[in-house]
């Protein structure tokens, strides 16, 4: 290694050297003030000497350059300019003054106006776009401690968002593009990794592997993807080698974790009050001046259990477990990724293997993944060729920590369960009390539970994951300019997934208490076949220097095959062998679904001396998820920009204005994420018994689907207006974008007249409007004494409106995960709207009672409903309205880097505004039932006339009147937040040191993630959605919750 | 040269492309409609998948008739129950989820009758076969819309399969409409004798020539046909038993039983072919359930009193009524009672109904007293006096109650009081003072906000 370094290096200065010697110095007659030596250090950001770097005086012919440490030494005048230059790096002037010694640190060219954005099918410099598009690049990405790459996208790009809806170790992501355009059909984005669209395995991608990451945000960008362009394209193209010396670099880090956040649960003796006071009011309401004692009274409900009354007496050291301490844990993550690259003038190649250790918050949660990536392109010749190749393999321990404790939910079953019941009984076996002890016998209606502890320790939930996932393209320049290639790509991903309950987890239910069950075991495999075969013909010329010319011709075909299988098993003699094999088969299936899409595409770029840009592109796309009717789809784009600040006239404003762009476009793409046999008239099974002696099986089909032969994609037409500007050569950047897009044809589940067989049919009926803007600004300098900083800052803000549902524009009425949690999309609103009624506090007394309307048993202490449509009289129906929705007003994220002598610091805030979440752990957590344990809001409860509280708790009582549980406002929280979403500080060793131990660059850094989120959302997460569907987003229901990272990194370069 | 072929190569996708073949695939778990239906087999699976809706349908009698009805009781809601507390309340409203899903159910299941009996004429297979299954479906869809007209009264019917178009278009029918409908249907196949009497072991449990009679007659004795129902119900005297014990008729062993006429079938062993406990408790002293006021109607000595006992289940903690009782699978934790919706008791009960409507007789021997003594006397019980029965009035509530005590819980209740006119009286002893219009069910918002149009589809008055 240090080889190579030093002899290239040596070539290089010796070069360099040669050439200024050779030249004389012209300018040895000068008049002007004498000339004083002045020597210095080159170096960059990090500290390290930049090497060969060119030092010329303003104005001049003299120069000279650095050498191997980074030092020049040159004569000048004091009035004299220096101009320090080296080509990836911004060039620095200093005035000499009366120094002698002038140090330069050199800042990396971010601003990069040559950089180059991938765009699909091809790339264009950075300064010649003409549609919107956002990037990240590889630093941003890597140093993170994240398991899913799109982790570290989050509020870096204005229009992205990136939502982390849970804390699983193996990492929950939801990224939507520019808002939600589609109600039932999908709504992610399209991902493509070196132009391979992948639909899943993402999670195996090392995230270290990216050079780049680019957004096609706008239609006319994202149509180049035609009907899977709609959700928004993400571009990822991995890492090449650069340097022509051989670059070995390890990273690796150390990181903790916690949970971010604990709940505030009430303790056991608070818990033991509110049971009292609930059960005995409830007694109360049925017997008004009942005086039956605890324990006599006629309802089972009416009577609270007897363990309570040592903790009404306040007994001290009685069980009082924190059921969130029990399941939450400090978790350990190491990562360690180690890769070579380089480039030789036949080939450029990068290798890499990585690996991830990665613990859960949860106790029992882990994630481990393996990664190798083999990159190498070359050039023989007229040919040109290149293969990737990246296998992959993950396993992951899962737990259930999402969902309600109904479906033993392990988050949702800690906050909810009974703090008196400890974790384990005296001999060490799990207690289960909280499964129904106070329900068989006398029953309290006291909620099932499952001990969390034991769900999270005793099941069983692994998946396996492979993915390789490879491509392979050789390609032929025939004449100058026009080259010929052909690329086969293709991805194998096989997931498998092994479960096992045993029957010492009891079966959840009262009827089920103390009882063992009987074992089940799952075991599942899915495989992942998909081809691409892309043959594309390229045209780049550029004419007589003011012409550049880029045109490309593609043909593609793809094919998609995804087989699954799966069985269980029970009936298990006992736990030792947890395999299938160890228990009876009773159930099974599998499963083979395609789909496939031919497609055409041409595009045409013309640029005019750099100033006038147009852009056109159409691709055709047929697909076999689509009716016969409309198999084929047409997408089409254009775009335009014109560089205002190339223009002669601008000269006058170049010292302050360096760049100014203006752009426009307009493209059409589609939707295809409908499933892959939507259109099909089918029927499945649904069987039924026959026969004497209790009957046997028999098979019956039933009709399962309509025909619908005219299904086609759903069509998103955008209009994007764009301007980027630059300022005194970077200190200020600012990009602005404006768009406009509608989605017609939505398909959307339409309700029907159940006399038709069915409730709903798929149609192409609905329309969306989403429209916003994007702003970033961005300052970065780098000063002569080494300092230099970065700043950015971005707002978005998207406005979702349905335009048209249905031939009646009646309006779509769903529900959450309770039945009464409903969700409405109507015209003229966005999508996904929560319609709940309305609660603005308590009756305080019957006097107020007596004043508003209100349900026929409501009382003092309830829920005072709004009568929202005015009528005199509260109703469950006629009295919702829309109250909110997940969609946020904006969102926004800043962050900046400072560097200084080696020393560079990191921060990142994002947040969101204006969004709401639908809290459905209330219904448990806050219903002052005394049923489940819950948060210490109960504190605020009214209790009685003189003691209302807060004015807006209900009183607690077991059997709740007036509609209390009726999910409403009550449920509803404002989901706004502000995160420091990262910060880093770090330490570059200066290469004096470090190259004794041949190390070019070596840094250490700390650094923390999601340290802070400022936020009045009382859950885990004000980025919660438990559900996927775009008609009811935003619930939270029991949630991996996210964990706060400490981080101890290192990156070595050799 | 080389060049050519590279070029050449590239036309090879198209020429992939321009076959059909890359487009069109198929599922490998569904059956495409267009290759179904066309044999007898076919059409024995299709006819076997409209069976299956009718395991699906339970609920409907439970919530709708016996909550609905002063068999069943409910003291406070909780999160969960609230539909059904309205429902045994009142209180119900047309948003109501047990409507609606009974709505969707129902219609369902009328949808894949209609898929069978629009193309059964064209297939070409057994004629005995075809009559069968072509019977079959005719009875399973009148006993369905039979059910809607017994829950809403006059609703939209469809008698082929119809387009969302064509479905947008169709309004309520009249009662005498229904009438038409689903007494056309049964005569049909009592006329035709599209059924057989009895099926091979292995298909018992299939709709017999005898079931659609039973049927038929009771939709007669709703319409108010007694002439057409007695004549057709003596047609069936003597063609089944009443068991000695009536505690047999329910025995989850004994679900092959001359007494039973027709019964939606399941077996707990079989995953999905089970359903869940039937009116369980965790704890007997709560008042929720079973109500006083059936509790109290049996006298001493009636062996029907003892099958509502309610017996701790083996292994679970749970209480099941004798009537239901059974012990859940091992595995899937259900249980695998079938749900009988006609039996011979109930033949013999409407033949004396419909007797006792065409004409009062003070005879101790007659007809109507004999088939009411059956079931009587039949619970252990010794026979009632006509002297006790002075009057036309006083014989129907005789049968009346009489239902009351032999069928509770068998989705009979509400329907009897509603056809009988008893339904206010008795609404009005449990505590609830209602209305006629409330003999009906309002019809599902949801439904009507579908179809959009209140000269097709309105609301019941009133609600």
């Amino acid at each position: 290694m240090k080889f190579s370094y030093y002899w290239i290096s040596v070539i290089l200065v010796l070069a360099v050297s040669l050439t200024m010697s050779a030249r004389p110095a012209p300018d040895s007659s000068g008049e002007g003030p004498a000339r004083h030596p002045v020597s210095g250090t080159v170096t960059d950001t990090y500290g390290a000497p930049v090497i060969g770097a060119g030092v010329l005086v303003k104005g001049t012919t003299r120069g000279a350059s650095t050498d191997l440490d980074g030092k020049y030494s040159i004569e000048a005048a004091p009035d004299e300019i220096l101009v320090f230059t080296s080509i990836g790096y911004e060039s620095v002037e200093v005035q000499v003054g009366n120094q002698s010694i002038v140090d330069v640190v050199l800042r990396e060219d971010s601003t990069i106006l040559d950089d180059v954005v991938v765009i699909g099918y091809g790339a264009v410099k950075k300064r010649d776009v003409t549609t919107a598009i956002s990037s990240i690049k590889a630093d941003e990405i890597e140093n993170h401690s994240i398991s899913d790459f799109r982790q570290a996208m989050a509020g870096r790009m204005p229009g992205v968002s990136v939502m982390q809806v849970g804390g699983d170790p193996e990492g929950n992501v939801m990224v939507r593009v520019r808002g939600i355009g589609s109600a039932t059909a999908g709504n992610n984005p399209l991902y493509v990794i070196d132009g391979v669209p992948m639909e899943d395995g993402l999670t195996n991608l090392n995230a270290n592997d990216i050079e780049s990451l680019e957004v096609l945000k706008d239609a006319s960008s994202a149509a180049i993807y035609g009907s899977r362009g709609s959700n928004g394209v993400i571009l990822i193209t991995t890492k090449s080698g650069a340097t022509d010396k051989v670059k070995v670099s390890y990273d690796g880090f150390y990181a903790l974790d916690e949970v971010s956040k604990k709940l505030p649960l009430m303790n056991a003796y608070e818990y033991a009050q509110i049971v009292k006071e609930a059960h005995d009011n409830a007694y109360y309401d049925s017997y008004p001046g009942g005086t039956a004692p605890n324990g006599s009274r006629p309802d089972s409900w009416a009577n609270y259990p007897v363990e309570i009354i040592p903790y009404l007496n306040g007994e001290p050291g009685l069980t009082d477990t924190d059921w969130q301490d029990a399941i939450f844990r400090k978790a350990n993550t190491h990562s360690h990724n180690l890769s070579v690259s380089g480039k030789t003038k036949a080939v450029k190649y990068y290798i890499s293997g990585s690996a991830l250790l990665k613990e859960g918050i949860i106790i029992h949660s882990d994630f481990k993944k393996f990664t190798l990536r083999f990159n190498l392109d070359g050039k023989s010749g007229r040919f040109i060729y290149g293969v990737n190749f990246a296998p992959s393999y993950s396993r992951s321990n899962r737990v259930n920590a999402n969902g309600p404790y109904g479906d033993d939910g392990i988050v949702q079953s800690a906050l909810t369960y009974n703090p008196m019941w400890p974790i384990y009984n005296e001999d060490g076996s799990f207690n289960f009390l909280g499964n129904g002890y106070w329900r068989v016998g006398n029953d309290y209606q006291h909620n099932e539970i499952l001990n969390p502890v034991a769900v999270a320790t005793l099941k069983k939930d692994v998946v396996n994951r492979m993915a390789m996932t490879g491509r392979v393209f050789v390609g032929l320049d025939i004449i100058d300019g026009l080259t010929l290639k052909t690329s086969f790509g293709g991805s194998y991903y096989g997931a498998s997934n092994e479960r096992y309950s045993p029957s010492e987890l009891q079966t959840r239910g009262k009827a089920y208490y103390g009882k063992p069950s009987n074992p089940v075991g799952y075991a599942s495999a899915g495989q992942r076949y998909n081809w691409l075969w892309e043959n594309q013909l390229s045209y780049n010329k550029t004419i007589r220097k003011d012409h550049v010319i880029n045109a490309v011709l593609v043909h593609s075909l793809q094919k998609n095959t995804v087989k699954s299988m799966n069985v269980t098993a029970t009936d298990y003699p006992n736990d030792y062998i947890q395999t299938i094999s160890g228990g009876t088969v009773n159930k099974g299936g599998s499963e083979t679904t395609q789909w496939s899409l031919a497609s055409f595409l041409a595009r045409a770029q013309y640029s005019y001396k750099g100033k006038y840009m147009v852009s056109a592109a159409i691709r055709a796309d047929g697909s076999s998820r689509f009716g016969r009717n409309n198999r084929w789809g047409l997408f089409p784009s254009a775009s335009a920009a014109w560089r205002i600040s190339g223009e002669d006239f601008m000269k006058s404003t170049n010292t302050w204005l360096s760049d100014l762009k203006i752009r426009a476009s307009y493209g059409m793409t589609g939707n295809y994420q409908i499933g892959d046999y939507a259109h099909l008239s089918t029927l499945n099974g649904d069987d039924y018994i026959l026969g004497t002696n209790g009957g046997s099986l028999v098979s019956g089909y039933k009709p399962k689907r309509i025909e619908n032969p005219d299904l086609t994609w759903e069509k998103t037409g955008m209009v994007n207006a764009g301007i980027d500007a630059s300022f005194w050569n970077g200190y200020l950047t600012f990009t602005g974008e404006y768009y406009y897009s509608m989605t017609t044809d939505m398909l959307l589940n339409v309700p029907v007249p159940s006399i038709t067989g069915y409730t709903t049919t798929l149609m192409n009926i609905g329309k969306i409007n989403n429209r916003g803007f994007e702003l970033q600004l961005g300052s970065s300098h780098s000063y002569a004494n080494g300092f230099s900083y970065s700043f950015t800052a971005n707002l978005s803000r998207n406005v979702n409106e349905v335009k048209a549902l249905g031939p009646n524009d009646t309006p779509i009425i769903e529900s959450g995960s309770v039945e009464h949690a409903y969700y409405i999309t109507e015209v003229g609103k966005p999508i996904g709207c929560y319609y709940l009624m309305t609660v603005d506090g308590v009756f305080k007394d019957q006097e107020s009672l007596k004043a508003y309307p209100h349900f026929e048993n409501t009382q003092p202490g309830d829920f005072r409903f709004i009568d929202v449509n005015g009528d005199g009289e509260i109703d469950l129906d006629k009295d919702r309205s829309i109250v909110g929705n997940y969609m946020p007003d904006f969102t926004y994220g800043f962050g900046g880097s400072l560097s200084f002598k080696g020393v560079d610091l990191r921060f990142a805030f994002q947040g969101v505004y204006g969004n709401e979440i639908l809290n459905l752990n209330r219904r448990y957590l806050d219903n002052m039932e005394g049923n489940t344990n819950g948060t210490i809001a109960s504190r605020n409860r009214w209790v009685s006339e003189e003691n209302p509280g807060d004015g807006m708790t209900n009183r607690a009582n077991r059997k709740q009147k007036g509609n209390n549980l009726r999910t409403s406002t009550w449920h509803i929280e404002d989901g706004s937040y502000l995160r420091l979403q990262d910060l880093a500080l770090g330490y570059t060793f200066p290469l004096k040191w470090t190259s004794v131990v041949h190390i070019s660059k070596a840094r250490i850094y700390v650094s923390a993630q999601n340290l802070f989120t400022f936020t009045r959302y009382s859950g885990y997460n004000p980025e919660v959605s438990n559900r996927t569907n775009a008609l009811t987003p935003g619930e939270d229901y029991g949630t991996y919750p996210l964990s706060r990272t400490y981080m101890f990194g290192l990156n070595l370069t050799f | 040269m080389k060049r050519v072929y590279i070029l050449l190569s590239m036309l090879m996708p198209l020429a992939l492309v321009s076959c059909e073949k890359f487009f069109n695939l198929a599922p490998d778990t569904e059956v495409p409609v267009d290759g179904m239906y066309k044999t007898a087999s076919d059409f024995d699976i299709a006819v076997k998948g409209c069976y299956a809706r009718l395991q699906g349908q339970v609920s409907i009698y439970n919530e709708l008739c016996e909550y609905r009805s002063d068999n069943l009781y409910i003291s406070a809601p909780t999160a969960g129950t609230q539909d059904r507390y309205d429902i045994d309340h009142f209180k119900e409203q047309s948003s109501n989820g047990i409507l609606s899903d009974a709505w969707s159910n129902l219609a369902n299941g009328i949808y894949r009758c209609n898929m069978v009996l629009d193309r059964i004429d064209a297939a070409e297979f057994d004629e005995a076969l075809k009559n069968q299954y072509k019977g079959e479906a005719l009875f399973i869809r009148a006993y369905t819309y039979f059910n809607m007209y017994r829950i809403w009264g006059g609703v939209p019917v469809a008698r082929k399969v119809v387009s969302v178009d064509e479905a947008l278009k169709i309004g309520r029918s009249s009662a005498e409409q229904m009438y038409d409908y689903i007494a056309g249907d049964l005569e049909e196949i009592v006329l035709g004798s599209l059924l057989p009497a009895a099926y091979a072991d292995a298909d018992m449990g299939r709709a017999t020539l005898g079931a659609a009679k039973a049927l038929l007659a009771k939709v007669y004795l709703t319409f108010g046909k007694n002439q057409e129902a007695s004549a057709l119900l003596a047609g069936l005297m003597g063609k089944y038993d009443l068991l000695p014990r009536i505690a047999d008729v329910f025995n989850v062993d004994n679900e092959d039983n001359r007494e039973i006429i027709f019964a939606v079938r399941f077996n707990k062993t079989v995953t999905g072919e089970g359903h869940g406990a039937w009116f369980s408790v965790s704890n007997l002293n709560d008042d929720s359930g079973r109500s006083k006021i059936l509790n109290n109607l049996y006298e001493e000595g009636d062996e029907r009193k003892a099958l509502l006992e309610y017996k701790k289940v083996d292994g679970v903690n749970l209480y099941l009524m004798n009537k239901f009782y059974d012990t859940p699978d091992e595995t899937n934790k259900n249980y695998g009672n079938d749900q009988i919706l006609l039996r011979y008791a109930d033949v013999l009960l409407m033949y004396a109904e419909a007797l006792n409507n065409l004409a009062y007789s003070a005879d101790q021997n007659s007809e109507q007293m004999k088939a009411l003594n059956a079931v009587h006397t039949r619970a252990g019980l010794t026979s009632l006096s006509i002297t006790d029965l002075p009057d036309q009035d006083a014989f129907r509530r005789a049968v009346c109650k009489e239902r009351q005590m032999e069928f509770p819980y068998e989705g009979q209740r509400w329907f009897d009081v509603v056809r009988m006119g008893y339904a206010q009286e008795f609404a009005a002893a449990e505590g609830h003072d209602i209305q006629s219009y409330q003999l009906v069910y309002p019809i599902p918002n949801k439904e009507i906000e579908r179809i959009n149009d209140a000269s097709l589809l309105w609301q019941n008055p009133n609600y």
